[in-house]
């Protein structure tokens, strides 16, 4: 019988191998005795940090958030796009009046000031009232420094080959009508 | 449908977003406030970045794609709000960030919504010297006890680096702990 017995132990010991077939994952074993450590450590820890927040604080807090989000209108945002485009007949009505305004001041001015408005009686008076004398000398004077001279009239830049170019390129009809 | 489904659902309609938001806060406020007054350590600080979280929340819902929980979007709002901000305040102290921590963490004596014992004040001052990573980390996991592929779902690192990071700051705080205790 007892040898029976240990001929079968012998018998599943080489079927087997002695092994149970059961695996555990890799690192386990570590894993438990670090896990163990730590637990013995961690046991002489206090679990509470000590921290406490003001009474009600936790309460009234969803309002606080509440006013910072949802209840928050955003400002409204005005796009320059149309704020420009808002503008424009403001600008145009401006324009208009400004317009006006200069034009009025500019005629009102003109017919004050225009020399082609004044009367010849006008001239008279005001030289007769201002007590201003006029001498030949100075109509001569005025008509120097006014009239032009004859050497104005000189092309002094112009060049040969320039008026020769000139006629080659132009037609006769339209010199001579130039001419007249 | 989840309600995290339909609550999404809700938050994307024209009709419903007002309705749905107002449950969005009252349903995470409480977690998120928590999670952020353990960056930012004050009471007013966190008072702004909360705010700003959910404002933050509300103008993107939008763009929310639904890659991870609403759960995990909303908690990696409130941790890049709360990094933005505590870099924001070093930079106007002129100071590094982990430095500013420090700062902060030994003003908590004094500080009157911390009812901390001396054992807890310990424990902040201890995560305050760890590198941001690890403190993330352990106060996801050991205060708010959340698990280790929810974590990495917040913070986009993978779960064995988590695992690796929990591991070095418990060690470091129990060391901390141990000097200051002994």
């Amino acid at each position: 019988m007892k040898n029976n017995y240990k001929n079968s132990e012998e018998f599943l010991k080489s079927v087997v191998n002695k092994t149970t077939g059961f695996t555990a994952p890799k690192d386990y074993i570590n894993d438990v005795d670090d896990n163990l450590t730590l637990f013995l450590k961690e046991d002489k820890l206090p679990k509470k940090t000590g921290f406490k927040a003001p009474d009600n604080y936790l309460d009234n807090i969803d309002d606080i958030i509440l006013k910072q989000t949802v209840e928050k209108k955003e400002p409204k945002v005005i796009l320059l796009k149309k704020r420009f485009l808002n503008a424009i007949p403001y600008a145009a009505a401006a324009c208009v009046l400004l317009f006006f305004s200069i034009n009025f001041f500019n005629f009102s001015n003109a017919d004050k000031l225009s020399f082609d408005n004044l009367v010849n009686t006008d001239i008279e008076n005001w030289v007769l009232e201002n007590n201003v004398e006029l001498f030949n000398e100075d109509f001569v004077n005025t008509l120097n420094t006014n009239i032009l001279g004859e050497n104005e009239f000189v092309f002094t830049d112009l060049k040969n080959d320039e008026i020769e170019e000139y006629i080659i390129n132009t037609d006769n009809t339209s010199i001579i009508n130039e001419l007249y | 449908m989840t309600d995290e489904t339909v609550l999404i659902e809700q938050l994307k309609s024209v009709v419903t977003k007002e309705k749905a938001y107002r449950v969005l806060i009252k349903l995470y406020k409480e977690r998120l406030y928590w999670h952020i007054r353990k960056i930012v350590i004050s009471h007013e600080d966190a008072d702004d970045v909360l705010q700003n979280t959910f404002i933050k929340v509300y103008r993107n819902l939008d763009k929310f794609n639904q890659k991870s929980k609403l759960f995990s979007w909303m908690y990696r709002i409130a941790t890049n709000e709360s990094i933005t901000f505590l870099n924001k305040r070093a930079k106007e102290r002129n100071i590094d960030i982990s430095e500013m921590q420090e700062q902060l963490a030994s003003t908590l004596e004094s500080d009157v919504y911390f009812s901390g014992d001396e054992i807890q004040l310990i424990l902040q001052k201890a995560i305050a010297t760890l590198p941001q990573k690890q403190q993330l980390v352990f106060n996801m996991k050991y205060f708010e006890e959340l698990k280790y592929n929810e974590i990495s779902e917040i913070l986009e690192t993978s779960v064995g680096a988590l695992k690796a990071s929990y591991f070095h700051a418990v060690k470091k705080i129990e060391n901390y702990i141990k000097n200051k205790t002994n």
